[in-house]
């Protein structure tokens, strides 16, 4: 039913400008902040939240856009790139780029020439930062993987996005204990909770579920063993397992030639869309 | 079962919670909380009797923080009990609530 994906396309547009608009806040204030630390988290959790959130409705373009933003942050993050004003104003301009790509996204068609130059733009300007010390010469084309020196490896992650159901509380589950549970099969290497679904004033319903994680997860565990995680909120909720080793590439081919995992509108139930499927995913190690 | 005392905090009027904040509690709390927060010109929660939280629980204690900041002096959550402490770790919620978290002793 075209009203049930209107409506979840709604919930993702409000949550990504949440974010984007934390994003900017954050962008704006960081430089006469002592501590960066807490700003710098904050955008990287922009960013990578809308990265997740896109890939749940196979946003290409702000999919890899978003990767390559969120792979300049981790950098910052982890000490390895000084946010200093030039590349503050350049991801302010990204975060812009960034507005844009989410509103026209969700309008369907291919991306306009203008903004996949202003997108190559920005990622010509972002790649030094990613290439360290601006000593290599900007290229046009994305990046589509990048080293991650601290431990962790996250090529071996399966990173999974959940946008928990409305329901998942009042029919008796807790979000809580399929953390815990995943954390028996593996090592939870990276976890974002996402609280920005929670409406405000009146219109929260304190019984209702708003969360949502965004986690990778290092597991020698089988792609079964962790669907079957979530067996009982597989229904209700939105969520999406990539594979360990998916690079950009993979992840767009794999796409292409599997249209029947992507959600059909006719397949919308009364309890919420039913959007679960597993696709090959951008590595991030 | 949540009960609710108000108290002193460093010298600031305070609203303790004590028991399970919890699906089961969370309509109650949502209900109670707000005013009586007011009611006792309270900024501070004490979560130091809190003994169950769950995502309900968590939930509220963010649109808490969150309609406090909107419309007034904000909600700064103080005595993280231990259950508290946890949920926020496995989370990973502590920066996103933004309130010093004391480890007891």
């Amino acid at each position: 039913m075209d009203l049930d994906l209107d409506k979840v396309k709604q919930t993702f547009i409000g949550e990504a400008r949440e974010l984007l608009e934390a994003m900017e806040e954050a962008l704006l204030g960081i430089e006469g902040e002592v501590d960066q630390g807490e700003s710098i988290n904050a955008m990287f959790r922009a960013v990578h939240t809308i990265k997740g959130s896109a890939g749940l409705f196979g946003l290409d373009p702000v999919v890899r856009f978003s990767h390559t933003v969120e792979s300049v942050m981790d950098r910052v993050r982890g000490h390895q790139v000084t946010l200093g004003p030039a590349l503050v104003g350049l991801l302010l301009e990204c975060h812009d780029h960034l507005e844009g790509l989410v509103a026209s996204s969700l309008e369907g068609g291919e991306e306009t020439p203008e903004s996949r130059e202003m997108g190559q733009k920005l990622v010509s300007g972002l790649v030094p930062y990613l290439e360290g010390n601006g000593t290599s010469e900007p290229v046009p084309a994305p990046v589509a993987t990048r080293t991650r020196e601290s431990g962790g490896g996250w090529a071996e992650c399966w990173h999974i996005s959940i946008r928990f159901g409305e329901n998942v509380l009042r029919n008796g589950m807790d979000p809580l204990s399929f953390v815990r549970y995943l954390a028996t099969l593996g090592r939870i290497v990276h976890l974002t909770s996402l609280l920005e679904r929670i409406p405000a004033g009146e219109a929260y319903d304190p019984e209702s579920c708003y969360l949502g994680l965004e986690m990778d997860v290092e597991t020698a565990a089988d792609r079964q063993a962790i669907e079957d995680v979530f067996e009982f909120v597989r229904e209700d909720s939105r969520i999406k397992f990539l594979p360990p080793h998916s690079k950009v590439e993979e992840y767009i081919a794999f796409i292409k030639a599997m249209p029947a995992l992507w959600p059909k509108a006719g397949t919308a139930t009364p309890r919420g869309v039913v959007d679960f499927h597993a696709t090959a995913w951008i590595s991030r190690g | 079962m949540l009960t609710y005392q108000t108290t002193q905090h460093d010298g600031q009027p305070s609203l303790r919670l004590a028991g399970a904040l919890t699906i089961y509690t969370a309509a109650q709390a949502r209900n109670e909380i707000p005013s009586r927060l007011t009611e006792h010109g309270a900024t501070v929660l004490d979560l130091s009797g809190v003994e169950e939280l769950d995502t309900a629980g968590v939930q509220l204690l963010f649109w808490l923080k969150r309609e406090m900041a909107r419309n007034g002096p904000g909600l700064t959550l103080v005595g993280h009990s231990p259950v508290v402490v946890e949920v926020l770790d496995l989370l990973k919620l502590a920066g996103t609530f933004g309130d010093p978290i004391l480890l007891a002793s």
